[in-house]
Protein backbone atom coordinates (compact mmCIF):
# COMPACT_ATOMS: atom_id res chain seq x y z
CA UNK A 1 0.00 0.00 0.00
CA UNK A 2 1.24 3.50 -0.78
CA UNK A 3 2.28 5.74 2.08
CA UNK A 4 -0.49 7.32 4.14
CA UNK A 5 -0.70 11.07 3.75
CA UNK A 6 -4.01 11.85 5.42
CA UNK A 7 -2.60 14.70 7.48
CA UNK A 8 0.27 17.02 6.65
CA UNK A 9 0.74 19.30 9.67
CA UNK A 10 2.22 22.74 9.06
CA UNK A 11 4.72 24.07 11.58
CA UNK A 12 6.29 27.51 11.17
CA UNK A 13 10.03 27.05 10.66
CA UNK A 14 10.76 29.93 13.00
CA UNK A 15 9.19 28.50 16.19
CA UNK A 16 11.45 26.26 18.33
CA UNK A 17 8.68 25.49 20.82
CA UNK A 18 6.55 23.96 18.07
CA UNK A 19 9.33 22.31 16.08
CA UNK A 20 10.89 20.45 19.01
CA UNK A 21 8.06 18.04 19.77
CA UNK A 22 5.50 18.31 16.97
CA UNK A 23 5.79 14.55 16.43
CA UNK A 24 3.84 13.85 19.63
CA UNK A 25 0.60 14.62 17.76
CA UNK A 26 1.32 11.82 15.25
CA UNK A 27 0.33 13.42 11.96
CA UNK A 28 1.17 11.36 8.85
CA UNK A 29 3.59 14.10 7.77
CA UNK A 30 5.15 17.19 9.32
CA UNK A 31 5.56 20.19 7.02
CA UNK A 32 8.18 22.69 8.20
CA UNK A 33 7.38 26.02 6.61
CA UNK A 34 10.04 28.44 5.43
CA UNK A 35 7.58 30.39 3.29
CA UNK A 36 4.46 32.35 4.22
CA UNK A 37 4.45 31.76 7.99
CA UNK A 38 8.00 33.12 8.36
CA UNK A 39 8.58 36.89 8.33
CA UNK A 40 11.07 38.30 5.84
CA UNK A 41 13.59 39.15 8.55
CA UNK A 42 13.56 35.63 9.99
CA UNK A 43 14.00 33.67 6.74
CA UNK A 44 17.64 32.97 7.58
CA UNK A 45 17.00 31.87 11.17
CA UNK A 46 14.14 29.56 10.14
CA UNK A 47 16.44 27.90 7.63
CA UNK A 48 19.06 27.18 10.34
CA UNK A 49 16.41 26.04 12.81
CA UNK A 50 14.72 23.59 10.43
CA UNK A 51 18.08 22.32 9.23
CA UNK A 52 19.27 21.58 12.78
CA UNK A 53 15.91 20.05 13.72
CA UNK A 54 15.99 17.67 10.76
CA UNK A 55 19.52 16.59 11.61
CA UNK A 56 19.06 16.23 15.36
CA UNK A 57 15.45 15.55 16.33
CA UNK A 58 14.03 12.03 16.08
CA UNK A 59 10.69 12.52 14.37
CA UNK A 60 9.76 8.87 15.01
CA UNK A 61 9.54 7.86 11.36
CA UNK A 62 6.96 10.54 10.50
CA UNK A 63 7.47 11.85 6.96
CA UNK A 64 9.21 15.24 6.98
CA UNK A 65 8.42 17.87 4.36
CA UNK A 66 9.90 21.37 3.99
CA UNK A 67 8.03 24.09 2.16
CA UNK A 68 10.70 26.32 0.63
CA UNK A 69 10.40 29.84 -0.74
CA UNK A 70 9.97 30.10 -4.48
CA UNK A 71 12.98 30.42 -6.75
CA UNK A 72 11.60 33.79 -7.84
CA UNK A 73 12.43 35.12 -4.36
CA UNK A 74 15.87 35.87 -2.95
CA UNK A 75 15.45 33.00 -0.46
CA UNK A 76 14.64 30.00 -2.66
CA UNK A 77 18.15 29.03 -3.72
CA UNK A 78 19.56 29.25 -0.20
CA UNK A 79 16.60 27.24 1.16
CA UNK A 80 17.35 24.46 -1.30
CA UNK A 81 21.07 24.51 -0.53
CA UNK A 82 20.50 23.97 3.19
CA UNK A 83 17.48 21.71 2.97
CA UNK A 84 18.93 19.22 0.51
CA UNK A 85 21.87 18.89 2.88
CA UNK A 86 19.57 18.48 5.91
CA UNK A 87 17.60 15.81 4.02
CA UNK A 88 13.91 16.02 4.79
CA UNK A 89 11.96 13.29 2.98
CA UNK A 90 10.26 15.79 0.71
CA UNK A 91 10.77 19.37 -0.50
CA UNK A 92 7.56 21.20 -1.30
CA UNK A 93 7.58 23.86 -3.98
CA UNK A 94 5.14 26.73 -3.52
CA UNK A 95 3.15 28.41 -6.29
CA UNK A 96 3.97 25.95 -9.05
CA UNK A 97 2.60 27.05 -12.41
CA UNK A 98 4.36 24.95 -15.05
CA UNK A 99 6.33 21.74 -15.49
CA UNK A 100 9.42 23.93 -15.98
CA UNK A 101 9.04 25.27 -12.43
CA UNK A 102 9.40 21.69 -11.15
CA UNK A 103 12.24 20.83 -13.53
CA UNK A 104 14.19 23.93 -12.53
CA UNK A 105 14.08 22.95 -8.85
CA UNK A 106 14.77 19.32 -9.70
CA UNK A 107 17.97 20.29 -11.54
CA UNK A 108 19.23 22.27 -8.54
CA UNK A 109 18.40 19.41 -6.18
CA UNK A 110 20.22 16.97 -8.44
CA UNK A 111 23.35 19.17 -8.50
CA UNK A 112 23.23 19.55 -4.71
CA UNK A 113 22.84 15.79 -4.17
CA UNK A 114 25.95 15.27 -6.28
CA UNK A 115 27.86 17.97 -4.37
CA UNK A 116 26.88 16.55 -0.96
CA UNK A 117 27.37 12.89 -1.90
CA UNK A 118 23.68 12.08 -1.51
CA UNK A 119 22.22 9.29 -3.62
CA UNK A 120 20.69 10.73 -6.80
CA UNK A 121 16.89 10.91 -6.57
CA UNK A 122 16.74 10.48 -2.78
CA UNK A 123 15.22 13.92 -2.21
CA UNK A 124 11.56 13.74 -3.16
CA UNK A 125 9.42 16.69 -4.21
CA UNK A 126 5.85 17.92 -3.92
CA UNK A 127 4.31 20.74 -5.91
CA UNK A 128 1.71 23.14 -4.55
CA UNK A 129 -0.61 24.58 -7.17
CA UNK A 130 -2.00 27.95 -6.19
CA UNK A 131 -3.12 29.78 -9.33
CA UNK A 132 -5.43 29.42 -12.32
CA UNK A 133 -2.41 28.84 -14.57
CA UNK A 134 -1.16 26.10 -12.26
CA UNK A 135 -4.56 24.43 -12.17
CA UNK A 136 -4.80 24.47 -15.97
CA UNK A 137 -1.30 22.94 -16.15
CA UNK A 138 -1.93 20.39 -13.39
CA UNK A 139 -1.42 17.38 -15.65
CA UNK A 140 1.97 18.45 -17.02
CA UNK A 141 3.07 19.46 -13.51
CA UNK A 142 2.03 16.08 -12.06
CA UNK A 143 4.04 14.23 -14.69
CA UNK A 144 7.07 16.53 -14.73
CA UNK A 145 9.43 14.61 -12.43
CA UNK A 146 9.98 11.12 -11.04
CA UNK A 147 10.76 12.80 -7.73
CA UNK A 148 7.21 14.10 -7.32
CA UNK A 149 5.28 12.20 -4.65
CA UNK A 150 2.23 14.42 -4.86
CA UNK A 151 0.55 17.66 -5.82
CA UNK A 152 -1.38 19.88 -3.47
CA UNK A 153 -3.84 22.68 -3.91
CA UNK A 154 -3.22 25.96 -2.09
CA UNK A 155 -6.66 27.54 -1.99
CA UNK A 156 -6.17 31.01 -0.57
CA UNK A 157 -3.92 32.27 -3.35
CA UNK A 158 -5.98 30.39 -5.93
CA UNK A 159 -9.34 31.95 -5.01
CA UNK A 160 -7.73 35.38 -4.86
CA UNK A 161 -6.41 34.74 -8.34
CA UNK A 162 -9.94 33.76 -9.43
CA UNK A 163 -11.26 37.03 -7.96
CA UNK A 164 -13.46 35.25 -5.45
CA UNK A 165 -13.21 33.95 -1.89
CA UNK A 166 -13.64 30.66 -0.09
CA UNK A 167 -17.12 29.59 0.99
CA UNK A 168 -18.21 26.80 3.36
CA UNK A 169 -19.61 24.83 0.39
CA UNK A 170 -16.34 25.08 -1.54
CA UNK A 171 -18.08 25.44 -4.92
CA UNK A 172 -15.36 27.85 -6.04
CA UNK A 173 -12.75 25.12 -5.48
CA UNK A 174 -14.59 22.19 -7.07
CA UNK A 175 -13.07 22.55 -10.52
CA UNK A 176 -9.52 22.95 -9.22
CA UNK A 177 -9.87 20.06 -6.79
CA UNK A 178 -11.19 17.72 -9.50
CA UNK A 179 -8.56 18.87 -11.99
CA UNK A 180 -5.73 18.26 -9.50
CA UNK A 181 -7.15 14.95 -8.42
CA UNK A 182 -7.40 13.65 -11.97
CA UNK A 183 -3.89 14.87 -12.78
CA UNK A 184 -2.51 13.17 -9.67
CA UNK A 185 -4.28 9.90 -10.36
CA UNK A 186 -3.18 9.94 -13.98
CA UNK A 187 0.43 10.43 -12.84
CA UNK A 188 0.10 7.87 -10.03
CA UNK A 189 0.96 10.32 -7.25
CA UNK A 190 -0.82 11.67 -4.16
CA UNK A 191 -3.46 14.41 -4.24
CA UNK A 192 -3.50 16.65 -1.19
CA UNK A 193 -6.11 19.18 -0.25
CA UNK A 194 -5.66 22.70 1.06
CA UNK A 195 -5.84 23.96 4.65
CA UNK A 196 -9.05 24.83 6.48
CA UNK A 197 -8.32 28.08 8.26
CA UNK A 198 -11.17 28.31 10.79
CA UNK A 199 -9.57 26.30 13.57
CA UNK A 200 -12.52 26.80 15.94
CA UNK A 201 -15.12 25.55 13.45
CA UNK A 202 -14.69 21.80 13.82
CA UNK A 203 -18.08 21.04 12.29
CA UNK A 204 -17.22 22.94 9.12
CA UNK A 205 -13.83 21.28 9.10
CA UNK A 206 -15.31 17.77 9.30
CA UNK A 207 -17.69 18.57 6.43
CA UNK A 208 -14.79 19.73 4.27
CA UNK A 209 -12.76 16.61 5.11
CA UNK A 210 -15.73 14.38 4.22
CA UNK A 211 -16.12 16.31 0.98
CA UNK A 212 -12.50 15.92 -0.12
CA UNK A 213 -12.39 12.27 0.93
CA UNK A 214 -15.51 11.73 -1.18
CA UNK A 215 -13.79 13.35 -4.15
CA UNK A 216 -10.86 10.95 -3.77
CA UNK A 217 -8.10 13.00 -2.12
CA UNK A 218 -5.39 11.21 -0.12
CA UNK A 219 -5.39 13.79 2.64
CA UNK A 220 -5.17 17.38 3.67
CA UNK A 221 -2.73 20.00 4.85
CA UNK A 222 -3.64 21.08 8.36
CA UNK A 223 -2.64 24.01 10.53
CA UNK A 224 -3.47 22.80 14.02
CA UNK A 225 -2.84 19.48 15.80
CA UNK A 226 -6.47 19.37 16.97
CA UNK A 227 -7.54 18.83 13.35
CA UNK A 228 -5.60 15.54 13.10
CA UNK A 229 -8.09 13.31 14.88
CA UNK A 230 -11.01 14.43 12.70
CA UNK A 231 -9.14 13.73 9.45
CA UNK A 232 -7.93 10.34 10.61
CA UNK A 233 -11.44 9.45 11.75
CA UNK A 234 -13.01 10.44 8.43
CA UNK A 235 -10.37 8.51 6.50
CA UNK A 236 -10.80 5.40 8.65
CA UNK A 237 -13.30 2.89 7.22
CA UNK A 238 -16.32 2.16 9.44
CA UNK A 239 -16.81 -1.31 10.93
CA UNK A 240 -19.59 -1.87 8.38
CA UNK A 241 -17.33 -0.87 5.47
CA UNK A 242 -14.61 -3.16 6.82
CA UNK A 243 -16.96 -6.12 7.16
CA UNK A 244 -18.40 -5.54 3.68
CA UNK A 245 -14.88 -5.43 2.25
CA UNK A 246 -13.96 -8.68 3.99
CA UNK A 247 -17.06 -10.31 2.50
CA UNK A 248 -16.05 -9.13 -0.98
CA UNK A 249 -12.54 -10.53 -0.59
CA UNK A 250 -13.89 -13.81 0.75
CA UNK A 251 -16.37 -14.08 -2.14
CA UNK A 252 -13.72 -13.39 -4.77
CA UNK A 253 -11.41 -15.93 -3.14
CA UNK A 254 -14.14 -18.59 -3.34
CA UNK A 255 -14.84 -17.65 -6.96
CA UNK A 256 -11.17 -17.95 -7.89
CA UNK A 257 -10.90 -21.33 -6.18
CA UNK A 258 -13.92 -22.63 -8.07
CA UNK A 259 -12.68 -21.14 -11.36
CA UNK A 260 -15.68 -18.84 -11.69
CA UNK A 261 -15.17 -15.42 -13.34
CA UNK A 262 -17.95 -12.99 -12.49
CA UNK A 263 -19.61 -13.41 -9.13
CA UNK A 264 -22.30 -11.68 -7.17
CA UNK A 265 -22.58 -10.91 -3.48
CA UNK A 266 -25.91 -10.06 -1.87
CA UNK A 267 -27.35 -9.40 -5.31
CA UNK A 268 -24.52 -7.11 -6.43
CA UNK A 269 -22.02 -7.98 -9.13
CA UNK A 270 -18.45 -8.08 -7.85
CA UNK A 271 -15.82 -7.13 -10.39
CA UNK A 272 -12.22 -5.89 -10.40
CA UNK A 273 -12.71 -2.25 -9.25
CA UNK A 274 -14.91 -3.38 -6.36
CA UNK A 275 -12.24 -5.86 -5.29
CA UNK A 276 -9.57 -3.15 -5.48
CA UNK A 277 -11.65 -0.83 -3.31
CA UNK A 278 -12.28 -3.64 -0.82
CA UNK A 279 -8.53 -4.34 -0.58
CA UNK A 280 -7.88 -0.67 0.14
CA UNK A 281 -10.57 -0.56 2.84
CA UNK A 282 -9.06 -3.61 4.56
CA UNK A 283 -5.55 -2.15 4.37
CA UNK A 284 -6.72 1.20 5.75
CA UNK A 285 -8.61 -0.54 8.54
CA UNK A 286 -5.54 -2.51 9.54
CA UNK A 287 -3.41 0.65 9.70
CA UNK A 288 -5.95 2.36 11.89
CA UNK B 1 34.56 33.31 9.19
CA UNK B 2 35.09 37.02 9.80
CA UNK B 3 32.70 38.85 12.09
CA UNK B 4 31.90 42.26 10.64
CA UNK B 5 29.24 43.57 12.99
CA UNK B 6 27.23 42.86 16.11
CA UNK B 7 24.34 40.46 15.50
CA UNK B 8 21.43 38.95 17.41
CA UNK B 9 19.41 35.79 16.78
CA UNK B 10 16.61 34.02 18.66
CA UNK B 11 13.84 35.22 20.92
CA UNK B 12 12.92 35.30 24.61
CA UNK B 13 10.12 32.80 24.06
CA UNK B 14 10.04 29.51 25.92
CA UNK B 15 12.27 26.79 24.39
CA UNK B 16 14.36 29.46 22.64
CA UNK B 17 17.62 31.26 23.34
CA UNK B 18 18.63 34.81 22.47
CA UNK B 19 22.19 34.94 21.17
CA UNK B 20 24.13 38.19 20.79
CA UNK B 21 27.54 38.11 19.14
CA UNK B 22 29.84 41.11 19.33
CA UNK B 23 33.13 41.08 17.43
CA UNK B 24 36.10 42.27 19.49
CA UNK B 25 39.87 41.99 19.74
CA UNK B 26 39.97 40.00 22.97
CA UNK B 27 39.67 36.24 23.44
CA UNK B 28 36.30 34.50 23.37
CA UNK B 29 33.97 35.44 26.21
CA UNK B 30 30.67 33.67 26.78
CA UNK B 31 28.14 35.14 29.21
CA UNK B 32 25.12 32.99 30.02
CA UNK B 33 21.82 33.79 31.70
CA UNK B 34 19.61 30.72 32.05
CA UNK B 35 16.90 29.33 34.32
CA UNK B 36 18.69 26.00 34.09
CA UNK B 37 22.19 27.41 34.60
CA UNK B 38 22.96 25.10 37.52
CA UNK B 39 22.09 21.90 35.66
CA UNK B 40 23.02 22.78 32.11
CA UNK B 41 25.19 25.93 32.22
CA UNK B 42 28.45 24.17 31.40
CA UNK B 43 26.83 22.07 28.67
CA UNK B 44 25.35 25.16 26.98
CA UNK B 45 28.66 27.05 27.15
CA UNK B 46 30.59 24.14 25.72
CA UNK B 47 28.06 23.63 22.89
CA UNK B 48 28.22 27.33 21.95
CA UNK B 49 32.02 27.24 22.06
CA UNK B 50 32.03 24.20 19.80
CA UNK B 51 29.84 25.93 17.18
CA UNK B 52 32.00 29.06 17.31
CA UNK B 53 35.16 26.99 16.88
CA UNK B 54 33.66 25.15 13.91
CA UNK B 55 33.06 28.58 12.38
CA UNK B 56 36.67 29.58 13.13
CA UNK B 57 35.58 32.35 15.51
CA UNK B 58 38.17 33.10 18.20
CA UNK B 59 37.56 36.73 19.12
CA UNK B 60 34.05 37.59 20.16
CA UNK B 61 31.84 38.39 23.10
CA UNK B 62 28.78 36.14 23.16
CA UNK B 63 25.82 36.96 25.37
CA UNK B 64 23.24 34.21 25.84
CA UNK B 65 19.79 34.48 27.39
CA UNK B 66 18.42 30.97 27.54
CA UNK B 67 14.77 30.07 27.97
CA UNK B 68 15.16 26.32 28.06
CA UNK B 69 16.35 25.75 24.50
CA UNK B 70 17.28 22.26 23.36
CA UNK B 71 20.74 21.68 21.85
CA UNK B 72 19.54 21.85 18.23
CA UNK B 73 17.93 25.24 18.90
CA UNK B 74 21.09 26.58 20.55
CA UNK B 75 23.18 25.44 17.57
CA UNK B 76 20.73 26.98 15.09
CA UNK B 77 20.61 30.31 16.92
CA UNK B 78 24.40 30.58 17.24
CA UNK B 79 24.82 29.72 13.56
CA UNK B 80 22.21 32.34 12.62
CA UNK B 81 23.95 34.98 14.75
CA UNK B 82 27.28 34.11 13.09
CA UNK B 83 25.68 34.22 9.64
CA UNK B 84 24.30 37.68 10.39
CA UNK B 85 27.49 38.98 12.05
CA UNK B 86 29.52 37.90 9.04
CA UNK B 87 26.86 39.34 6.72
CA UNK B 88 26.00 36.12 4.99
CA UNK B 89 29.33 34.39 5.45
CA UNK B 90 29.12 30.72 4.61
CA UNK B 91 28.90 28.65 7.75
CA UNK B 92 27.77 25.34 6.33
Amino acid sequence: MSKLRRTMLYVPGSRPSMIKDIYIYKPDAIMFDLEDSVSLKEKDSARFLVSEALQNVDYRGIETVVRINGLDTEFGQEDLKMMVKAQPDVIRLPKTETAEDVKEVEKIIEDLELEYGIEKGKTKMMAAIESATGVMNAMEIAKSSDRLIGIAIGAEDYVTNLKTKRTPEGTELLFARCQLLNAARSAGIAALDTVYSYVENMEGFRKEVEHIKGLGFDGKSIINPRQIETVHEVFTPTVEEYEDALQVLEAIKRAEESGSGVISLNGKMIDKPIVERAKRVVELSKIN
Amino acid sequence: MELLKKAIAGTMESSDIMVEIIPWEKDLEINLKSDVEKQYGNQIRSLVKEVLEEGGVKNACVNLNDKGALDFVIKARVKTALYRASQGGSYE
